[in-house]
């Protein structure tokens, strides 16, 4: 059936094919079926701004399929962008639970099914549900991981390039595939996105990457990465 | 949302002890044995590199529970945490908090706030390491 972005679209949570293999959908259905009748189902483009940092909490995004950059401005003015959200997650749990301002924006990397869900339905839910309790708390502890890994790696990392060798190190073990001619990614980011993740400049991701491809570690073709030496990326990883 | 009856159970549960400066609740590495609920002072939040550097790159104020996540997590400390100035800490071992959970679901809550407050930290220490 068509569909835009010819995503696979999840209309209801319960009937769901992927539901099993996500920390935070994986309920009991009784409980999946309170979710469904307080979620909006919407369908996203790539670029599409979510929240933004500052903002008053509206309520949770659940990314169904695509993907997202959870981004924040460092004191000079630096986009740095703090997680590449994946399908599973829920954006902007931890300002819907506080009531907080927002402390990071969310935009779509890629074409993205999201389900919104308005705050005081979220908290209400929340409020009945100990079990979806449980299931979110899992989400923020792996997001509270996942940040805390980026924080080694943006204070530990002796150099610029020991961050990005860590970063592509990162995605193999995530999304590699191993080939004859080493681990193969997808980088579907950009030079200046990739600098945002470790706080450097796009000159110098596109310097360090060509100093890479020069050395023989890594090779590239459009969006796809063949990392050939992997063993000499992680000798230059101290963390 | 959350009763103050729900809350005190935590400050029922917590063994709450004066701490000096430069003691370490857990290293990095170790297995979770429980949360400390900070009352007063500070603690240092120490990364360490393989090649033996090591660097607090966040400090925990009165009103964090450190260790949470690795707790709710059941994963190795990610860090290794030390008093920088003396210290009132609560502990709760993680026995005490999962039989707190089971008997009162509503305590979840609480959970999800202290988690949120971690991941807020969190951020807040990138944006300041990158800012360097």
């Amino acid at each position: 059936m068509p569909s835009p972005y010819n995503l696979e679209i999840h209309n209801t949570c319960t009937e769901c094919s992927v539901r099993a293999e996500r920390i935070f959908c994986n309920m009991t259905q009784s409980t999946v079926s309170a979710l469904d009748s307080i979620k909006f189902t919407g369908v996203y483009p790539k670029g599409s701004l979510l929240f933004v940092e500052g903002e008053q909490p509206r309520g949770v995004f659940i990314l169904c399929s695509g993907r997202a950059k959870l981004t924040t401005s460092s004191t000079e003015g630096k986009t740095l962008i703090v997680k590449i959200a994946e399908p599973g997650e829920v954006l902007g749990a931890s300002a819907t639970i506080l009531g907080k301002p927002y402390e990071v924006s969310a935009e779509t990397i890629e074409p993205a099914q999201l389900n919104f869900i308005k705050r005081e339905d979220f908290l209400k839910f929340l409020n009945i549900h100990s079990e979806a309790c449980m299931h979110t708390a899992q989400q923020l502890s792996e997001k509270y991981h996942s940040a805390q890994r980026e924080i080694r790696s943006l204070g530990l990392s002796q150099t610029t390039a020991e961050k990005l060798a860590k970063l592509i190190l990162d995605w193999c073990e995530r999304n590699g595939e191993d080939t004859p001619k080493g681990t193969r990614l997808k980088v579907l980011l950009t030079h200046e996105e990739i600098a945002q993740m470790i706080g450097t400049t796009r000159e110098t991701v596109t310097r360090l990457l060509s100093d890479f491809k020069r050395r023989k570690l890594i090779d590239v073709k459009g969006s796809t990465v063949v990392v050939m030496q992997k063993h000499d990326l992680e000798h230059m990883v101290s963390i | 949302m959350m009763a103050e009856a729900v809350e005190s159970q935590f400050l029922n549960t917590e063994q709450i002890e004066r701490w000096p400066a430069g003691k370490t609740l857990f290293q990095e590495g170790e297995e979770p044995r429980g949360i400390y609920f900070i009352h007063a002072g500070e603690v240092d939040l120490v990364f360490s590199a393989r090649n033996g550097n090591s660097r607090t790159l966040r400090v925990s104020h009165p009103g964090d529970a450190v260790g949470l996540s690795d707790a709710i997590a059941n994963s190795p400390h990610d860090c290794t945490a030390t008093t920088r100035t003396a210290a009132r800490i609560g502990f709760v071992p993680l026995s005490e908090l999962r039989q707190m959970l089971n008997d009162s679901p509503a305590l979840w809550f609480r959970i999800l706030q202290f988690l949120s407050q971690d991941i807020n930290a969190c951020w807040d220490s990138m944006r300041t390491i990158s800012a360097r």
